[in-house]
C-alpha cells in the first residue's frame, strides 16, 4: 500500500495562477511523465514554477512497465515498478504541478512562449523540457509487424505470463535481454537467446544469471530472419553468421530487445539530433533552442537507469528555473502576459 | 604512521566515500557482482547526512532526514554484498593496476576506484597547523592516539567523526578538550550524549580555534568560546572542521583538479588515472542534490564495471547449445 505523508508543513499550495484554465500559459511545460519527467516536475513544482506536464498514455513511464526496481537508491528492499511510477507522480502532483495524461502531436519552438499542441488542446510554455523516452528498437523483420502484440513483445514483464510451459525465443544480447531472458523463465519452458555476436554485452551478473540457468540456452553469431506463424507465432527462422547456415527455432512467443529508440520524431528540424536520433546536449542539460532542456532516456543513449534519469531531469528543471530568472513568480514580470 | 598490511584483500572496486554517490555506486558495482568495498566517515559526516528534511528525493515524498536517506542506500548497497568500513583515507597511490587506500586502520586495496569524498574540505588553516602537522598536529586519532598516553588533547569538530576520535582519545589522553564550532554537536544522538557524559571530556560550544602555539611540539591551544579567549596547554591537536572545498587532500596531488579545487573528470566520470573515477560533490557540477550525487554514483559505477570487463570475452557454455543449424 502507498503511503504519502502529505500533512507536512512543506506541503505547497498550487502557484497562483495555476487554475488559470485548461489551457494557458506555463512557466515550464514537461513532455514525458517518466523517472526524468517528473523528477523535474518535482523541483519544478518546489520551486513554485507553474509547471504542466503531458505525461503521455503510460504515466509514470517506463518504470510502470517493469516488474521489480532493485536498484532505485533508497529503496533497500526493492519496489514494484508500477508502485515506484506512482510515488514519482503522487510526488509531483504534492507540489502543484498539473499532470495530463496527454501528449504533444506538434511543437513550435521557433515561437515565443514555445507552442504545445496535443489533440485535444494548445499549451504555451515560457520554458519545456523533452523527456520523451525512448521506446525499443524493431528488428524489422518479415512477421515482426504482423505478430506484434500477439506473439512478439518487447515486455517480459506485461506478457511473460502467457508463456507458461512454452517456449520462448529472446532476441539480444544486452542487459535488457539477458535479464528479460532470466525472468522469462519463471513461466517458459525454454528461452532461446539470439545474438547475433559472438559474446554478450550484458554485465557480469546477468551472464552469469544466464549461463547458470538450466533453461536458457545462447545461439551466437545468428540472427533472426523472419517471424513465422499462421495464426499465432510458431517459430524463428535464423541465420548463423559466421556459417551462413540457416534453420528453424520452434518457439510461442518473441521478445525483442536490440536496443531503444529516443522518442525524437516531433522535434526533427527543430532541435539538434545526433545520428541515432538522440537529442543533443550539454551537461547543463541545454538544448540548441535555449529555454528548451532535455533529460533522461531521450538523450541518453547508455546509462538509461531510472536514477540517471532522474538525475538528468532535476538538473534540467534547475536549469529551467534559471533560464527563468531565479524568480518563483514570472507571471508577475512585465511582457509575460498569456497569449 | 602508513603501515602497509600486506595480507590486505583485494576488492574489485574500493569506493572512498558513502553519501548519495558513494552509496549508490556501492549498489551498482555490488549488483554488477563486483566486490566492493566503501571507506567512509560516519553517516552523518558528509553533506547528506547533516541535512534535516528532504522533500525533493523524487520517489520519497518525505520529508526524510539526510542521514535516513543514505542509510537506506547504503543498506540497499549492502543488500548486494557492498562491505562498509568507518574510516578515512589518508593517502593514495592510485597507479598501476593495484589502487592502493592508506586509512587509519590499515590500506585497503582495490582494482579500481571511486572517489565521492565530497565537498566539506576545509578552506584555510589555522596559524601552527601546517608547521606543526606530524608534530603533534594529526587528522587520524586512531593512527596517532596512542602517542598522546596520559597527555592533554584538542579536539576541533562536531560532527560523528569528530567524536568518534574524541571517543578513541579518551583511551589514551589525560584530558580530552573538545572545540565545538557549533553550539550544539551535529551528531548523532547516542555518540553525543557519550561525549558530553565522559569524565575525561571538556566540552567547549561555539569555540573558534585561533592558534596552534609550539615551537618544536604543539604546546597549546588558543580558541574563542562563547566570546571568551583562551589560551589551554595541550600536547595534541586533532582537527575535523568542515567547509566547502572538495576533499581531494588524501590524493597529494595525483590527480588534475580545477582551479577552485575539483576534481576533473571525461564524460564517463574517469579521472586522469585510468581505473580511478570520481562523482558527486567533489566533483562540483551541481552541489547538494542528492539524486543528482546518485546519479553520478551510478554513471561513474557502470563506467568502472565497463572498464573492470572492457576486455574480457564471453566464453559460452557450448554444451548448452543444442540447437542443430
Amino acid at each position: 500500500m502507498l503511503e504519502l505523508h502529505l500533512t507536512t508543513p512543506e506541503r505547497e499550495s498550487p502557484a497562483s495562477g495555476l487554475e488559470a484554465g485548461e489551457t494557458g500559459l506555463y512557466d515550464l511545460i514537461v513532455l514525458g511523465g517518466g523517472p526524468a519527467g517528473l523528477t523535474a516536475a518535482i523541483y519544478a513544482g518546489r520551486a513554485r514554477l507553474r509547471t504542466l506536464v503531458l505525461t503521455g498514455y503510460l504515466p509514470g513511464g517506463q518504470p510502470a512497465n517493469t516488474d521489480v526496481v532493485e536498484n532505485f537508491p533508497a529503496f533497500p528492499d526493492g519496489v514494484a515498478g508500477p508502485e515506484l511510477a506512482q510515488r514519482f507522480l503522487q510526488h509531483a502532483r504534492r507540489f502543484g504541478v498539473r499532470l495530463e495524461t496527454d501528449e504533444a502531436v506538434k511543437v513550435d519552438f521557433s515561437a515565443r512562449p514555445f507552442v504545445i499542441h496535443t489533440s485535444k488542446a494548445t499549451y504555451y510554455g515560457k520554458t519545456v523540457i523533452v523527456a520523451t523516452g525512448a521506446v525499443p528498437r524493431r528488428l524489422g523483420v518479415p512477421g515482426e509487424d504482423r505478430f506484434f502484440g500477439r506473439g512478439v513483445s518487447s515486455c517480459a514483464t506485461c506478457d511473460g505470463f502467457f508463456y507458461r510451459n512454452r517456449d520462448v525465443v529472446v532476441v539480444g544480447g544486452g542487459d535488457s535481454a539477458l535479464a528479460e531472458g532470466i525472468f522469462l523463465t519463471r513461466f517458459a519452458r525454454q528461452v532461446t537467446i539470439v545474438h547475433r555476436r559472438d559474446e554478450l554485452r550484458a554485465t557480469k551478473i546477468y551472464r552469469e544469471q544466464a549461463l547458470a540457468n538450466p533453461k536458457i540456452r545462447f545461439l551466437l553469431s545468428t540472427v533472426v530472419e523472419e517471424i513465422l506463424g499462421d495464426q499465432t507465432v510458431s517459430g524463428v527462422r535464423v541465420r548463423n553468421l559466421k556459417t551462413g547456415e540457416t534453420g528453424i527455432v520452434e518457439a510461442d512467443g518473441v521478445f525483442i530487445y536490440v536496443g531503444m529508440e529516443p522518442r525524437t520524431e516531433l522535434f526533427a528540424g527543430q532541435l539538434e539530433l545526433d545520428e541515432h536520433g538522440y537529442i543533443v546536449s550539454d551537461r547543463r542539460q541545454r538544448t540548441n533552442v535555449p529555454g528548451v532542456f532535455v533529460a533522461g532516456d531521450v538523450q541518453d543513449p547508455l546509462y538509461r537507469q531510472i536514477v540517471v534519469a532522474a538525475g538528468s531531469g532535476a538538473i534540467a528543471a534547475m536549469e529551467a528555473e534559471k533560464f527563468l530568472g531565479g524568480y518563483p513568480d514570472v507571471s508577475s514580470q512585465p511582457g509575460s502576459k498569456a497569449p | 604512521m602508513f603501515q602497509v598490511n600486506l595480507g590486505a584483500k583485494r576488492h574489485d572496486v574500493i569506493v572512498i566515500g558513502g553519501g548519495p554517490a558513494g552509496a549508490t555506486a556501492a549498489l551498482y558495482t555490488a549488483r554488477a557482482g563486483l566486490t566492493t568495498l566503501v571507506i567512509d566517515k560516519g553517516l552523518t559526516a558528509g553533506a547528506l547526512g547533516t541535512t534535516g528534511n528532504i522533500v525533493n528525493y523524487p520517489g520519497v515524498p518525505g520529508p526524510i532526514s539526510g542521514a535516513e536517506l543514505v542509510r537506506r542506500i547504503r543498506e540497499q548497497a549492502a543488500s548486494f554484498g557492498a562491505e562498509f568500513v568507518n574510516d578515512k583515507a589518508l593517502r593514495a597511490e592510485l597507479t598501476g593496476p593495484d589502487k592502493k587506500i592508506w586509512g587509519g586502520q590499515g590500506v585497503y586495496i582495490g582494482r579500481a576506484v571511486i572517489i565521492a569524498t565530497g565537498a566539506l574540505g576545509r578552506t584555510q588553516h589555522v596559524p601552527g597547523e601546517e608547521r606543526l602537522l606530524g608534530r603533534g598536529v594529526s587528522y587520524c586519532a586512531t593512527c596517532d592516539g596512542a602517542f598522546f598516553r596520559e597527555r592533554q588533547v584538542a579536539v576541533a569538530g562536531n560532527n560523528d567523526e569528530a567524536v568518534e576520535e574524541a571517543l578513541t582519545l579518551t583511551r589514551f589522553a589525560s584530558r580530552v578538550h573538545f572545540l565545538s564550532p557549533t553550539p550544539a554537536l551535529q551528531a548523532s544522538p547516542h555518540l553525543a550524549g557519550e561525549l558530553r557524559s565522559h569524565p575525561r571530556v571538556l566540552f567547549y560550544p561555539a569555540a573558534r580555534l585561533r592558534e596552534i602555539i609550539g615551537t618544536e611540539r604543539v604546546e597549546a591551544v588558543r580558541f574563542i568560546s562563547e566570546g571568551k579567549e583562551q589560551t589551554i596547554p595541550v600536547e595534541g591537536v586533532f582537527i575535523y572542521l568542515q567547509g566547502n572545498l572538495p576533499i581531494t587532500d588524501f590524493l597529494e596531488g595525483q590527480l588534475p583538479t580545477s582551479e577552485t579545487g575539483c576534481l576533473l573528470v571525461d564524460e564517463h566520470f574517469q579521472t586522469a588515472i585510468p581505473g580511478v573515477f570520481a562523482a558527486g560533490d567533489v566533483l562540483c557540477k551541481h552541489l547538494k542534490q542528492a539524486v543528482i550525487a546518485a546519479a553520478e554514483g551510478a554513471q561513474a559505477a557502470m563506467a568502472v564495471d565497463r572498464y573492470l570487463h572492457g576486455r574480457e570475452k564471453l566464453r559460452p557454455d557450448w554444451s548448452k547449445q543444442g540447437v542443430a543449424l
